[in-house]
């Protein structure tokens, strides 16, 4: 982590270095300021797995609020430097600054592009710009798709090529990387250290400007740790439990991501509906969810509807395994539910919009859902938001 | 008595299907026709519809050979009608759309130009250019025109 650390600052002193002598150098701003109610207090309601704090019965406002910087550096026709970076609440419940991405692009200028750095993994439609609000229809995305993954990024190279045939285009994009992060159970108050060696991305799209069609494919092997962890499988196979091991224990597992969406944005109606399914074969099991949004623009306002589900392939919430621990972190990784929201957007001009969602989420199951927490018996949630988002 | 109510309200009638059909008369014309126009020397005819929504939404950048550069106008009237007609987009909509470009670092938003900058720009034969169609000059051409 600490060369990581390291290789982030010497990245923005670069950037910051070369700006000083270049006129192409270009900085940009974006951001949300926004407020989430949750009106039931036996849950923490977040955005992602990497916060802490959320609302429970309250008002917060750290939920969704964060800014965000972006520079470009120009170095000729075909080569530029790009770097974002946000600030906002993390794990720790502190205010703090991290890079999303950064990478070296070499553009052929015709139908090539090739990254070389921190690159967004391209999951969903909306990866590259989730912290994007104003670029997007809802405050947050359907947690039952886009929740399935907890990384975002990876250190690696990827390859676009993209063409027309006819009045048709389609992007073929292709990566390779690893990754490495801490990624918090908050059910059971604990962080995994999560390794991930030969990351593989593959992402289509095929359509027109008004109707496109993606879907994207992900390969790797990931390992998940921390010392209970270990203690765990490491007691399993001291009982010779090791078939019950083998099956659980997320050690170099091949783990995948399948996902299509759908997308039409046509005069003044828009739609969307991804699906998505992921299979860890570990103690994380597999899951599948989709969304379908429905909006209406009216000039500047546009309402919208969406509903989401995600189902276990194998619920965990009923785990009954010979050893009550396991049984206690099978049951953590509970992501049953099924959420229904409606909202608006209204543009205010070409920086500035304000929305307002409702959103009612039925978890299914002990342990809460996606980023939630409780150990109460499911209960419904009511959750009100509003964001301003900016881009400057 | 009555016939005289007949009369006035047989005027009534005729006065407003008169006000609708001013009414209807001015939204046509203050939807003025839209057309996409390069300079006449540029070795390109025609454009179809989708071609010209994948130069402004920076989904390609050639034709051919050929690049061109697609022009935005400061008029925001015409941006809007452009954005609705040819587009086939809400503004509001291809400012989201732009956003998502400009924010993933895949492409950098255009500065939109005064009418002067476009007849400017339009000497050069790599760009295309929304416009009236009434302001159409003789050193340019029409690629693409909405039926």
């Amino acid at each position: 982590m600490k060369i990581k650390n390291l290789l982030y600052k010497i990245t923005i002193f670069l950037l910051l270095s070369l700006s000083a002598y270049s006129n192409e150098f270009d900085i940009k701003t974006f951001g949300t300021i926004g407020g989430v109610y949750n009106d039931n207090s036996n849950y923490i309601y977040r955005k992602d797995i990497f916060q802490k704090d959320g609302s429970s019965g309250d008002l917060s406002f750290k939920t969704d609020t964060l800014i965000g910087l972006q520079t470009a550096l120009t170095i000729n026709e075909n080569f530029s430097l790009l770097l974002q970076g946000i600030v906002d609440n993390d794990y720790n419940d502190k205010v703090k600054t991290k890079i999303d991405w950064g990478y070296l692009k070499y553009d052929s200028g015709e139908n090539i592009i090739v990254k070389v750095g921190r690159i967004r993994t391209p999951y969903y439609k909306n990866s590259d710009n989730l912290n994007v609000g104003y670029s997007n229809l809802m405050i947050r995305e359907s947690v039952e798709v886009y929740g399935q993954v907890p990384f975002s990024s990876y250190n690696g190279v990827e390859i676009t090529y993209s063409n027309i045939i006819g009045t048709y285009f389609y992007t073929i994009q292709g990566g390779y990387g690893k990754e490495e992060l801490t990624v918090p159970n908050h059910s059971l108050n604990q962080e995994a250290n999560v390794k991930i060696d030969n990351l593989y991305t593959l992402n289509l799209t095929f359509g027109t400007t008004t109707l496109q069609a993606r879907t994207t494919y992900i390969n790797a092997d990931i390992t998940a740790s921390n010392q209970s962890l270990n203690q765990l499988f490491a007691r399993l196979r001291a009982f010779g439990l090791d078939e019950l091991a083998d099956q659980y224990e997320y050690k170099n597992k091949k783990s995948e991501y399948l996902g299509f969406g759908i997308f039409l944005d046509y005069k003044n109606i828009i739609f969307s509906s991804e699906y998505g399914q992921r299979r860890l074969n570990s103690f994380s099991r597999d899951v599948h969810g989709y969304y379908t949004t429905l909006g209406y623009s009216f000039h500047k306002l546009i309402p919208f509807i969406t509903y989401a589900k995600s189902e276990m392939d194998n619920v965990t919430y009923e785990a009954n395994t010979i050893l009550p621990m396991l049984n206690t972190l099978l049951r953590s990784q509970n992501t049953t539910q099924s959420s229904k929201t409606i909202g608006i957007k209204y543009y205010i001009n070409e920086h500035l919009d304000i929305k307002f969602q409702y959103e009612n989420v039925i978890p299914k199951g002990d342990y809460g859902s996606y980023h939630l927490s409780s150990l109460q018996k499911p209960q419904e949630l009511n959750v009100f938001s509003f964001a301003l988002d900016f881009v400057f | 008595m009555s016939s005289h109510l007949l009369w006035i309200l047989y005027f009534e009638r005729v006065y407003c299907m008169k006000i609708i059909l001013l009414l209807l008369l001015n939204i046509y014309f203050l939807n003025a026709q839209i057309v996409i126009v390069t300079n006449k020397n540029t070795k390109i005819e025609n454009l179809p519809k989708e071609i010209v929504q994948y130069l402004y939404l920076a989904k390609i950048n050639k034709i051919d050979t050929i690049k061109l550069e697609p022009i935005l106008s400061d008029d925001e009237a015409l941006h809007d009608q452009f954005c609705n007609t040819i587009l086939c987009k809400s503004q509001s909509q291809y400012n989201s759309y732009w956003a998502r470009l400009v924010f993933t670092g895949k492409k950098s938003i255009s500065k939109k130009l005064e009418w002067k900058e476009i007849v400017k720009k339009l000497q050069d034969t790599n760009t295309i250019a929304y416009i009236e169609k009434k302001d159409l000059r003789a050193e340019w051409k029409i690629v693409y025109e909405e039926n």
